[in-house]
């Protein structure tokens, strides 16, 4: 197995523990009457500090920040056994989990030689180990036993630090899904405004048919079989068709999937396909900053769901005009930012 | 469980209710504290960004890079 695949797989693995950890804590604090700041603070603090601690990477700081990140979720547990405040332990799980997340980003993407199969993998991780640790919870699991769970993590982060070799800037310069035609700042802005709109539709998607536990497993485990088929199209039939499947294909099969489980759980798989479709944009213009591109989807991703923090529209039909509206808007933006066939060369990247 | 969901695609937690069903605004001031923080990130990281490329072509057009092409441009005519 190619190293890239490998790390993709041992982050997969990190990413999911991660999850588990998060998603456990979260849902332990979801009858507090603090519910709306604490998940504001969880939300605020894994996803926006993505970007800095990636540029800090990107300098060449040789901090592991999995490994870091993995003491602060272990420790947000223990802090749960022992009782402490809801706010300290839910921002250490947000912080451990923002840690662990530039960390597995920026690593997959710099030991996989312009393939975006690894870091898609690595993200895809994470959409079993929410749901796995959110049924712990709900489930009654002690936090001592998801402490237990969660230090198997160390595991897999020190395995992956031993396929860590180089600065992997000559993989970083085979990333080249992004037109040349336009500036990076512009590639980087509409980007960011895909994954934003993307993150906001979430919501909107009408799964009526969602009500047992089992159905609820089985939408987050298509949505993160979407997220990893995603990077394997994309070095399979290239980004453009992928971006096509995962927004102008996937429409249908999201508004007529409200009341039928298997046409929705389709088109949830090619709708979550769009995140290696946008970090691969993005990497591809700022090809020697893998961190900072990793932060820049994060950051996309809070701007897109942080309005629904305060407004939320509750009609279904109101939800479909919506998606079909931005998912065109979405078509047309990826239409003038994807390379075609993969083939436009960079200024200062290597074909 | 059900002042709580997972946010598709962004795997973000939501809460169940929004600030019109609890009616605090010391709610919408942390919001808006929070937000001015969010783009103060992004503002510091589009101007590292700038920065740095900035920097890059001042590397480039540098006196030492002249010179080299200088260099290679009397080789060339030696030649």
């Amino acid at each position: 197995m190619k190293k890239g695949n490998l790390l993709g797989l041992i982050y997969f693995i990190v990413h999911f523990f991660v999850e588990v950890c998060s998603f456990y804590v979260v849902t332990s604090y979801t009858q507090s009457e603090y519910v709306w700041v604490l998940m504001l603070i969880y939300d605020f603090l894994a996803f926006v500090p993505q970007g800095f601690f990636g540029f800090l990477r990107d300098r060449g700081i040789k901090i592991n920040f999995a490994l870091w990140g993995t003491v602060l979720t272990s420790l947000s547990l223990v802090m749960m056994i022992f009782s402490l405040n809801a706010f300290l332990i839910v921002a250490t799980v947000s912080v451990g989990n923002c840690l662990v997340h530039i960390h597995g980003a920026e690593l997959t993407l710099r030991q996989s030689a312009g393939k975006m199969t690894p870091a898609a993998v690595f993200v895809a991780g994470g959409s079993f180990g929410l749901i796995t640790g959110k049924l712990l919870c709900t489930s009654g699991v002690p936090a001592a036993v998801v402490l237990g769970i969660n230090l198997l993590s160390f595991i897999p982060v020190i395995i992956g630090e031993k396929f860590n070799s180089g600065d992997g800037e000559e993989n970083l310069a085979k990333y080249n899904f992004a037109t040349t035609k336009l500036n990076a700042a512009s590639v980087i802005a509409l980007a960011v405004f895909v994954v934003a709109v993307r993150s906001f539709m979430g919501y909107g998607i009408p799964t009526t048919w969602n009500k047992t536990v089992i159905q609820n497993i089985a939408l987050y485990c298509f949505m993160g079989l979407g997220k990893a088929l995603g990077g394997v199209l994309i070095d399979k039939i290239g980004i453009r068709k992928t971006s096509l499947i995962s927004t102008i294909v996937a429409l249908p099969f999201l508004l007529f999937g409200a009341d039928l489980m298997a046409v929705s759980l389709i088109g949830i798989m090619f709708f979550s396909m769009t995140m290696a479709v946008t970090l691969a944009l993005i990497v591809s213009r700022i090809q020697s900053r893998p961190g900072i591109a990793f932060g820049f989807t994060t950051i996309g991703l809070f701007l897109g769901f942080v309005p629904l923090f305060f407004v939320r529209i509750r009609s279904v039909f109101v939800n479909c005009v919506i998606i079909t509206v931005l998912t065109v808007v979405c078509v047309i933006i990826l239409t003038l930012i994807c390379a075609k066939e993969n083939t436009e060369k960079h200024p200062g990247g290597q074909q | 469980m059900k002042m709580f969901n997972i946010q598709l695609y962004a795997d973000a937690a939501l809460p169940q209710m929004t600030p019109g069903d609890v009616p605090d605004l010391e709610l919408l001031l942390l919001f808006l504290v929070a937000g001015v923080i969010c783009i103060s990130a992004i503002a510091v990281t589009i101007a590292l960004l700038i920065f740095n490329r900035k920097k890059k072509n001042r590397d480039l057009c540098s006196g030492k890079d002249a010179e080299n092409i200088n260099n290679i441009t009397k080789d060339k005519q030696g030649e």
